[in-house]
């Protein structure tokens, strides 16, 4: 509970960090899907820098806890990994934060006996998460934090979705402006098999997916205006800035 | 942003199961429809020199036709469509659909997502309670990557809830090529090769009712792999009428007795320049449904498209 406790701790203060820089970039910013973009030092030429969306197929590998409380009948382990597949939605208000769903699903089996062999299962997941980032022009690393819930099922251990909360980093390398390759690393956590009241079992999960970005916007991303500090009308020669 | 056209439609309508008279009198009717068109040039034939034995006798070379930019064909759709069927009386139904599409296409890119919800409830007499008829809840993401004029490769991946299917869940995982065999402004003719994974999460209450049937478990999960075609065709017979269809076959590997059809056909005629008619019917066979479950799904529908953009 204690590992929890300071795990979740450091990752909201990281992701207090990048909203306190992202708020500061992006202090005019409204949510407006036809207002353009503004192009940000650093990022490719047209590449959308707020309200725009992601779309993303992923697969993965789910390590599900052997003390995991996901049965309705009897308690068995499941085979680990788990192979997943999935979809993820996001929208981006700003460049640096983001909110996004997501689902996933893959097959496993119950560990089975000594007598008996393992029947087929399967896990799941729905998960809702805030997203923060730090957009490059090809490598975006960024920090996860989300809740949703966790299933399985199988004939032997029954059907059961417990919530769950889940954290993680990741990294985003763009191969163009429309296509990214996306890598996250996470810790799921739900209610423990045979344990008081909101002790966690871990359930790390690895995730590779392919990112797609979509700028619906009638007008494009337009330059970032020239510094006038001033406010006398003219560009500040760059020494200055 | 040049070239980006976002269309939004609504559509309102109803669908009625099983019901596929109105699209066979559609289909009947499109020969005559089509004949009434110009025809298209689907195969031209050009000779290998224009005949004259003239080479240098030409002032100026012919214009060249300038290269298709490769954002040429960018577009940004978007449709949600919404239909519903109410009847009470002698006879009570309740019936409503969605459907929400979105395809976007950036230079060698292209992304198209499908969400759609259909839900029925019914009852026999008017006495009897209603019961629910119909619930299915389905999504669909595919990307495309054009790697040449004609030729792109693909993986779309879909989930399916379906309650009178036997389905929590059906993930189906599909990579492969197409290649365009007619790709011009007014006809589209392309095949489809590939792989399907399927992974089934089966409903706790199809296992009770498959145990008291047969006396068998049937496992919670299932997995079947196949080898996935596909041919898809689209001709936009005018400004107001376009007919799009496409056939989908899948076979079980290496297991043969698992293979499944599907197909698809839709007549939309614009009535105005904000609504239009869409008139489309769907039918999936599976070779070896779950226990207790009918192979053969059809549907069609009847749909007031509205364009708002």
């Amino acid at each position: 509970m204690f590992r929890s406790t300071l795990i979740l701790t450091a990752g909201s203060v990281a992701l207090s960090l990048l909203a306190k820089r992202a708020h500061a970039e992006s202090a005019n910013a409204q949510v407006s899907l036809n207002q353009p973009s503004v192009q940000l030092s650093g990022l490719p030429e047209g590449r959308p820098t707020k309200n725009y969306f992601e779309l993303g197929l992923l697969g993965g590998l789910l390590f599900p806890s052997k003390d995991h409380e996901l049965q309705d009948r009897n308690h068995q382990p499941f085979d680990s990994p788990v192979p997943e597949l999935g979809m993820r939605a996001g929208f981006y208000p700003l460049a640096y934060l983001g909110v996004e769903a997501e689902g996933t699903a893959g097959p496993t089996k119950t560990a089975g006996t000594k007598t008996e062999s393992g029947k087929a299962a399967g896990l799941w997941g729905v998960r809702f998460q805030a997203i923060l980032q730090l957009p490059a022009e090809h490598l975006t690393p960024f920090l996860v934090l989300g809740a949703g819930g966790l299933g399985a099922g199988s004939t032997a251990t029954g059907t059961d979705v417990d919530p769950a909360l889940h954290f993680g980093a990741g990294a985003k390398w763009s191969l163009d402006d429309f296509v990214a390759a996306r890598l996250d690393v996470r810790d799921n956590m739900s209610q423990k098999n045979a344990a008081t009241a909101n002790t966690p079992a871990h359930h790390p999960e690895v995730q590779l997916s392919l990112t797609f970005t979509l700028d619906l916007r009638q007008q494009p991303v337009v330059p970032m205006p020239a510094p006038d500090a001033d406010k006398d009308g003219k560009e500040e020669p760059p020494h200055r800035i | 942003m040049n070239g980006r056209q976002p269309v939004f439609h609504v559509r309102v309508g109803f669908w009625h199961g099983q019901n596929v008279a109105l699209l066979l009198a559609s289909l009947v009717a499109l020969p005559s429809i089509a004949t009434a068109q110009p025809a298209a040039s689907v195969m031209t034939h050009e000779t290998a020199t224009p005949g004259s034995a003239e080479v240098a006798g030409s002032t100026f070379d012919k214009v060249k036709k300038p290269e298709e930019p490769a954002t040429a064909k960018d577009a940004t759709e978007a449709k949600i469509q919404a239909g519903g069927l109410s009847a009470d009386g002698n006879s009570r139904s309740l019936a409503l659909t969605s459907v929400a599409n979105l395809r976007v296409r950036r230079a060698l890119n292209e992304v198209s997502v499908a969400a759609a919800a259909n839900f029925g409830r019914s009852a026999a007499t008017p006495s009897e309670k209603m019961k629910t008829s119909v619930e299915n809840y389905q999504g669909k993401l595919r990307y495309d990557r054009f790697v040449s004029d004609r030729f792109a490769l693909f993986v779309a991946q879909s989930g399916r809830r379906d309650r009178f299917q036997g389905l929590d869940l059906r993930l189906n995982l599909d990579p492969g090529v197409a290649y365009y065999l007619l790709d011009e402004p007014k006809h589209q003719l392309w095949a489809e090769l590939g792989y399907d994974l399927q992974f089934d999460i089966v409903r706790d209450e199809t296992i009770v009712d498959a145990f008291l049937a047969t006396g068998q478990i049937i496992d919670k999960t299932d997995t079947r792999h196949s080898a996935r075609v596909f041919a898809g065709y689209r001709n936009t017979l005018s400004e107001t009428l376009a007919f799009t269809t496409g056939v989908e076959y899948l076979q079980g590997i290496p297991e043969t007795k698992f293979w499944r059809l599907g197909w698809d056909a839709g007549i939309n005629s614009s009535i105005s320049t904000a609504f239009s008619l869409a008139t489309t019917f769907s039918l999936k066979y599976d070779h070896q449904p779950l226990s207790g479950i009918k192979s053969t799904d059809t549907m069609t529908a009847l749909n007031l498209v509205y364009q708002l953009l």
